[in-house]
């Protein structure tokens, strides 16, 4: 009986120690998950900002891709542009003169072209021609040299045509490339000699002699540019670059 | 375990592919700032961290320093600042840690943070700019403050060298002429419009001032003698010389890119055309040679080319021609007079003056014909001048009254007015200058 009472006594003491011990137990669980709260907040942004700079790769590989692509898709559709070029020439040069259509044995010789596909897979003339012109202005000679090549191997008969043979020549002139500078202005005079650089690529042939120390080629070339240009800016210049030479 | 393990080893692979391809975008990062289609890099300018105890006065000084680099990153269109909240200055930082998501809510892809300490004399401000898409710095600069703008403008520029590779223009200058009563003197600002110094005292009309390419000259026109004649003014060794002053009008002198000569535009032979003036021989060459009037070259930044303006179809319109004469060709097409043409350093525009309705406006167009723009509106804008990395132009304009010196970005953005004096006017943007 006495064990009872002692035990009644006691009892509420023992719970009190339980829940305060329950209580304790329970402030470091929240103590922990705030922590870990915590903790997992610092985690969420870090991964926050991480999974932003990985968007914002994924948007940079995926605009690159496209480009790429895109280029890609240029350069087959212009393959596949010069291969139909090259069969439907070598068809039309083993065709006999008069011949209708070839015995296809039921290959179907390629159909001609609804319009002349000439455009499609170059780039624009204006844009590669103003290109070249740019890196002249900014000092990418060789830059310039290759643009200006490549446009009179796409468009020779351009009426820019003389324009970019003259701008070559100027651009080994600026590199100070004498030798190679006078061929390419001698080029725009064997093949423009009527257009609008004539007169221009006559004077820098000029002044190409006379930076070569050739002083006959220099004074021929001023004396023909006076001769077949007399109302030209040039052949003002010219004259005064004639009193000059030894 | 093993199954343990073996995510530990999956999830090393991972970060590391993920590293890898952090740094690979850092890179990607910083050179798109330097490609054409530039895109800005949004920015904010947090509050000022201070280290330990600073009194409020020394913040507020530092402060106008920090306004000042702020003001520069914004003008310079390599940035687009953002502004941070007010209410909160402590937003966005965690005992001095950055939250790097707070700052990526308000659109930021890099944080400037100025953080100040001060021992017993010196206060010491570090320009931090963190990256928030890789979590660090990626440029950090400490100085100690004298409370200059100068200092500020130069850490733009070495923030601006640092991300892009490109030279800023925050620590160059502008010449111009100031209406002095009946006089006009040269004068010098920072590009800003502050820090204003006289640099001529001729008590006469100096005009057209003309950086030589290394920023140490201007050449200038000076009616010293009752007659227009083209001085050099060596700004180092404070000397004035004699550049030309042959029969007739000597005007528009236009250092080459190299340094070694100089286009002008003389009258000695009848009418105005436009000369090469080699400056070790003092010898002239004739350019152009027509009846018409041809005035104000301006050089193609490989030195090769010039731009200047001729009446020879009947109205002034702008020509190209190369630098010995040859090869001359009409750009402008548009409109009836069209003068004052200046290349851009970067070589693909041409700036102008366009008359139209009775107004004179600034344009622009590129080099190879094509991109006409009017560029201003209001009022006379006359006189423009690249920055020497061709992203902005000076010019006057009287629009608000008289005649004062207005800024815009090369497509006609920003302007706004840098002067407030009794008249300026032809102002000159210095090159890149060296750092004193």
């Amino acid at each position: 009986m006495k064990k009872t009472i002692l035990f009644l006594l006691c009892f509420p003491l023992l719970a009190g120690c339980g829940v305060k011990r329950e209580y304790v137990r329970m402030r470091d669980q929240l103590d922990y998950l705030e922590t870990s709260q915590k903790k997992m907040e610092t985690q969420m942004t870090l991964m926050d900002s991480l999974l932003r700079a990985q968007t914002d790769i994924t948007y940079q590989l995926n605009a690159e891709m496209r480009t790429r692509w895109g280029s890609l898709n240029e350069r087959m559709m212009s393959m596949d542009q010069q291969y139909e070029d090259q069969q439907s020439r070598t068809m039309t040069q083993a065709l006999p003169l008069g011949a209708s259509k070839p015995d296809s044995k039921g290959i179907a010789p390629p159909a001609p072209p609804d319009k002349p596909k000439d455009n499609g897979s170059k780039p624009d003339p204006k844009q590669l021609y103003d290109t070249a012109y740019l890196d002249i202005t900014r000092g990418n000679y060789d830059l310039a040299i290759s643009g200006f090549r490549e446009f009179l191997k796409l468009y020779p008969s351009s009426s820019l045509a003389d324009n970019s043979q003259y701008w070559i020549g100027e651009g080994y002139y600026a590199q100070k490339k004498y030798q190679e500078a006078l061929a390419e202005f001698q080029k725009v005079l064997a093949l423009y000699p009527h257009q609008d650089k004539a007169a221009a690529a006559y004077y820098k042939s000029g002044l190409c002699y006379k930076e070569l120390g050739q002083t006959p080629g220099a004074r021929e070339s001023w004396q023909t540019l006076i001769k077949n240009f007399p109302r030209s800016p040039e052949a003002g210049l010219a004259q005064d670059r004639i009193k000059e030479l030894p | 375990m093993n199954n343990k393990k073996n995510f530990k080893h999956i999830f090393t692979g991972l970060s590391f592919l993920f590293l890898t391809s952090l740094v690979a975008a850092q890179t990607d990062v910083y050179l798109k700032l330097s490609t054409s289609e530039r895109r800005p890099i949004e920015l904010v300018v947090t509050s000022i961290q201070a280290q330990g105890k600073i009194p409020q006065e020394t913040v507020a000084r530092v402060k106008e320093i920090v306004d000042v680099l702020s003001d520069d990153l914004a003008f310079s269109l390599y940035f687009q600042l953002t502004e941070p909240p007010d209410s909160d200055p402590g937003y966005g930082f965690k005992k001095g840690q950055v939250l790097a998501g707070s700052w990526q809510l308000l659109g930021a892809k890099m944080l400037l943070i100025p953080e100040l300490r001060s021992d017993k004399k010196q206060d010491h401000l570090k320009v931090r700019i963190y990256d928030l898409g890789v979590g660090r710095d990626i440029f950090a600069k400490e100085i100690i403050v004298d409370h200059s703008r100068g200092q500020a403008h130069r850490i733009c520029d070495q923030i601006i060298k640092a991300l892009t590779g490109e030279n800023g223009v925050a620590s160059t200058k502008i010449a111009f002429c100031q209406k002095n009563g009946q006089h006009k003197e040269l004068s010098l600002l920072d590009y800003d419009g502050y820090n204003l110094q006289k640099l001529t005292a001729l008590n006469t009309i100096n005009l057209s001032p003309d950086w030589s390419p290394d920023g140490g000259k201007l050449a200038f026109i000076s009616f010293q003698r009752n007659r227009t004649e083209i001085y050099s003014l060596d700004m180092k060794a404070w000397k004035l010389q004699a550049i030309s002053q042959v029969e007739g009008l000597n005007t528009s002198p236009a250092w080459s890119p190299d340094g070694k000569k100089m286009a002008l535009t003389l009258s000695r032979d009848g009418n105005a055309e436009i000369y090469l003036y080699t400056l070790d021989s003092r010898s002239l060459q004739r350019l152009t040679n027509s009846w018409a009037i041809d005035c104000s070259p301006g050089w193609s930044p490989n030195g090769r080319e010039l731009v200047f303006t001729s009446d020879r179809p009947g109205s002034p319109q702008i020509y190209l021609m190369d630098a010995d004469g040859s090869n001359l060709r009409r750009l402008t097409y548009q409109g009836n007079y069209n003068t004052s043409p200046v290349w851009s350093p970067k070589g693909d525009k041409i700036a102008f003056v366009s008359r139209i309705n009775g107004f004179f406006q600034i344009c622009a167009m590129n080099v190879t014909g094509d991109g006409y723009v009017q560029l201003t509106y209001e009022g006379d804008n006359e006189d423009p001048s690249w920055s020497p990395d061709g992203l902005h132009l000076a010019f006057s304009s009287n629009r608000t009254g008289s005649s004062q010196l207005w800024l815009m970005h090369w497509e006609g953005s920003g302007q706004k007015a840098v002067t407030n004096l009794g008249g300026a006017l032809m102002p000159a943007w210095s090159p890149f200058l060296p750092i004193p």
